[in-house]
């Protein structure tokens, strides 16, 4: 074979694949179009209830665009949606919450057939241009998928007395995960919170290191509380000496770094966790990790410590640094009121 | 005799004087010694209540001491406020003016000894003509807080936030998907991280849920995976935003956080059992978000594109088949070389 021939070949091959490409998107296609009925506006079908595998209430509304007698309209479910016997699609015409301009469904009634995932109703004619709606009220009638997903093979549709179809239309639905709330009388949402101490001694400042907490003190959360767990904290002014009228305090808002020799003050928070679904974010200001690292604290409530879940045995390690400088008032009475908060998120 | 009677007589005012001494000492010692840390167990932990206007509804809350020292403790009542940009709360010092003067208590400082469950019964009084919904939180902390002379004071106290729905005329449950994407447009591997932005533009607290469904298109009919939406069940009050992320981790490879320490760091997993989950190309999330209006569920579609390119597989894939083609082309090679070497040399021997 030569190469000429090779090439001759291939563009026969892109040629056929274009001539079938355009038979199909310009011929076939719009003829499966035109095959079906003609469709309608304002078709709705609306859950009262999403959740998965729910028994539901609803509403279907729809719009014909042209003027027919129709004698029935039948609604088909998307596939999985399980439906009970037509005495079960019991209706009314309560406008709740329809489509504005809506009207009461003309004729309509309890289904008379429920064949496969097609239900069909009584009607009499619908004025063409105006929305129609009605409610199916017997949650018995439908069950909504038990998979979560989107179903879009719905279809509303219009039959003459023959039963000849006049108009329909598809419609989407979904269904999400079971939404259900499993919080019993005996295991309501608590949440513990622990501190090993209440006094941390920091003993004697030096200049030429840092000081921190000798036994850093803990606070332990036990929490089933979904949505995790938060822990604030705030000083007073900083560690104050009465005596001297001297504080030793540092800038709040970021993670600092101490420098023997240069006054500072600031809680450097560590973390674990046993268990639990939550993971613990220490807040970046306040880490801890470094030996010489934290933030400082202020008068006003700041965010330590935050988790997005429960937690068996959290612990933040609270630990506190001190730096002071050759110019420090000596004295023993340096003190600092710290107030940590926690709770259980919502 | 007289000796022997003597030395008892000592002996037992001996006796009696030490242990009168250490009796009288002892309430000093421990007036001196540490208070044992704030250690308490509070339920519910949130508190979610619907309640009516016009009358007096009671809430339970429960508080253990769950130390080891009695402790006498005092509750009260402060406000809150979400952080519209990063959704945090910032828990405040302040009274919430709103409500505080419809609410009391039955015990506002009590007494409560180790093990021991105290059942706070908090009335809230609120009039008929009220707000749609409150969020507050009770503070519980200790009455005394004995100050160190040197060094620092750990003060602790737990609060219980407090969301309640007002159960009158005119509520309205509105919700609103401000946002929805994926954190990157463009992935190596998965997880993908996905944060949907939920706005409260009601008067009454929601509870959205739903799932973020992966297709290949849009209008797929079936997804890929299925994602959980606030899982959590988390709350969103009136007027404040709520981002709730949700993971698809369900790929191959993927990459799972790894602690060492006090670091973490991200490392890929490579689970064989999971090949058939490589992901690679465009895909779409679809969110479906719900939330109850009063009366049904109102479902909120958005919907975003991504991109999953495991370049760096894709490139030694590439790298290993261009090997593969040179070695095909070069046998190929070889063997029309030689077939022509062949025919020539069948030609020359005809001539």
């Amino acid at each position: 074979m030569t190469k000429r021939l090779i090439v001759e070949r291939v563009k026969r091959l892109q040629l056929s694949v274009l001539v079938l490409v355009f038979v199909f998107g310009v011929i076939v296609s719009p003829f499966g179009v035109s095959i079906a009925s003609a469709a309608m506006s304002n078709v709705m079908v609306r859950f009262d209830n999403i959740t998965a595998n729910t028994a539901t209430t609803g509403t279907v509304c729809a719009e014909t665009n042209q003027s027919n007698t129709e004698a029935s309209v039948h609604v088909t479910f998307p596939t999985g949606y399980t439906l009970g016997v037509a005495g079960n699609f019991t209706v009314n015409t309560t406008n709740l919450a329809w489509p504005s301009g809506a009207s009461a469904w003309p004729g309509i009634g309890t289904a008379t057939d429920v064949t496969s995932q097609e239900v069909t109703f009584p009607s009499t004619t619908l004025s063409a241009g105006t929305t129609y709606c009605f409610n199916w009220t017997n949650t018995a009638a439908v069950t909504t998928n038990a998979t979560p997903g989107t179903y879009a093979d719905g279809l509303v549709a219009l039959y003459d007395s023959n039963p000849t179809l006049l108009e329909s239309a598809e419609f989407a639905a979904a269904t999400v995960s079971d939404s259900t709330i499993n919080v019993t009388a005996t295991v309501p949402p608590a949440f513990a919170f622990a501190l090993s101490a209440n006094s941390d001694s920091l003993g004697d400042l030096s200049t030429s290191s840092v000081t921190t907490s000798p036994t850093p003190r803990t606070i332990t959360i036990n929490t089933n509380a979904y949505a995790g767990w938060q822990v604030w904290g705030k000083d007073t002014v900083g560690l104050t000496s009465a005596n001297t009228s001297h504080t030793i305090s540092s800038t709040p808002g970021s993670n600092l770094t101490l420098s023997p020799g240069t006054e500072g003050y600031v809680l450097g928070i560590t973390s674990s966790q046993v268990a639990g679904a939550g993971t613990v974010t220490v807040n970046a200001a306040f880490n801890g990790v470094g030996v010489n690292d934290g933030g400082a604290l202020d008068a006003s409530l700041r965010s330590l410590a935050t988790s997005d879940g429960t937690a068996d045995t959290a612990v933040l390690t609270l630990t506190n640094k001190v730096t002071i400088s050759g110019i420090t008032p000596a004295a023993t009475d340096y003190t600092d009121v710290i107030t940590v908060t926690g709770a259980g998120l919502f | 005799m007289i000796k022997t009677w003597l030395k008892r007589v000592f002996f037992w005012s001996g006796s009696v004087a030490t242990l009168t001494m250490i009796s009288l000492a002892s309430p000093m010692v421990s007036a001196q010694s540490e208070q044992s840390g704030f250690s308490v167990q509070v339920t519910p932990s949130p508190l979610v209540a619907t309640i009516q206007p016009g009358v007096q509804s009671k809430l339970e809350l429960k508080v253990k001491n769950i130390g080891t020292s009695t402790d006498t403790l005092k509750i009260e009542t402060r406000s809150f406020k979400i952080d519209e940009e990063t959704g945090a709360v910032d828990l405040s010092d302040n009274s919430p003016a709103e409500i505080a003067d419809w609410i009391s208590y039955s015990d506002p400082t009590f007494t409560i000894k180790p093990g021991e469950w105290q059942t706070q019964e908090i009335t809230i009084d609120l009039p008929a003509d009220t707000g749609f919904s409150y969020s507050f939180a009770f503070v519980i902390s200790r009455t005394v807080v004995d100050k160190a002379e040197s060094g620092n004071t750990i003060a602790g106290s737990v609060a219980i936030f407090t969301l309640l729905n007002v159960d009158r005329p005119g509520a309205v449950r509105k919700l609103e998907v401000t946002s929805f994407k994926a954190t990157q447009s463009f992935y190596e591997y998965l997880p993908v991280r996905f944060k949907a932005k939920f706005k409260n533009t009601g008067n009454v607290i929601v509870q959205p849920f739903g799932n973020v469904f992966i297709q290949r298109g849009s209008s797929d009919a079936e997804s890929i995976s299925t994602l959980p939406v606030n899982d959590v069940r988390g709350y969103i009050i009136p007027g404040s935003s709520r981002v709730i992320d949700s993971d698809w981790a369900d790929g191959f490879p993927v990459y799972e956080t790894v602690v060492s320490g006090n670091e973490e760091k991200e490392d890929l997993n490579w689970d064989w059992s999971k090949l058939t989950d490589f992901r690679i190309g465009q895909y779409t999330a679809k969110l479906i978000a719900v939330y109850n209006d009063g009366m049904r569920d109102v479902p909120i579609e958005r919907t975003a594109t991504f991109w999953v390119f495991p370049w760096r597989i894709a490139l030694v894939a590439f790298a290993v088949f261009a090997v593969f083609a040179a070695g095909i082309v070069m046998i190929l090679r070889k063997l029309y070389l030689a077939f022509r070497r062949g025919k020539s040399r069948k030609s020359k021997s005809n001539n």
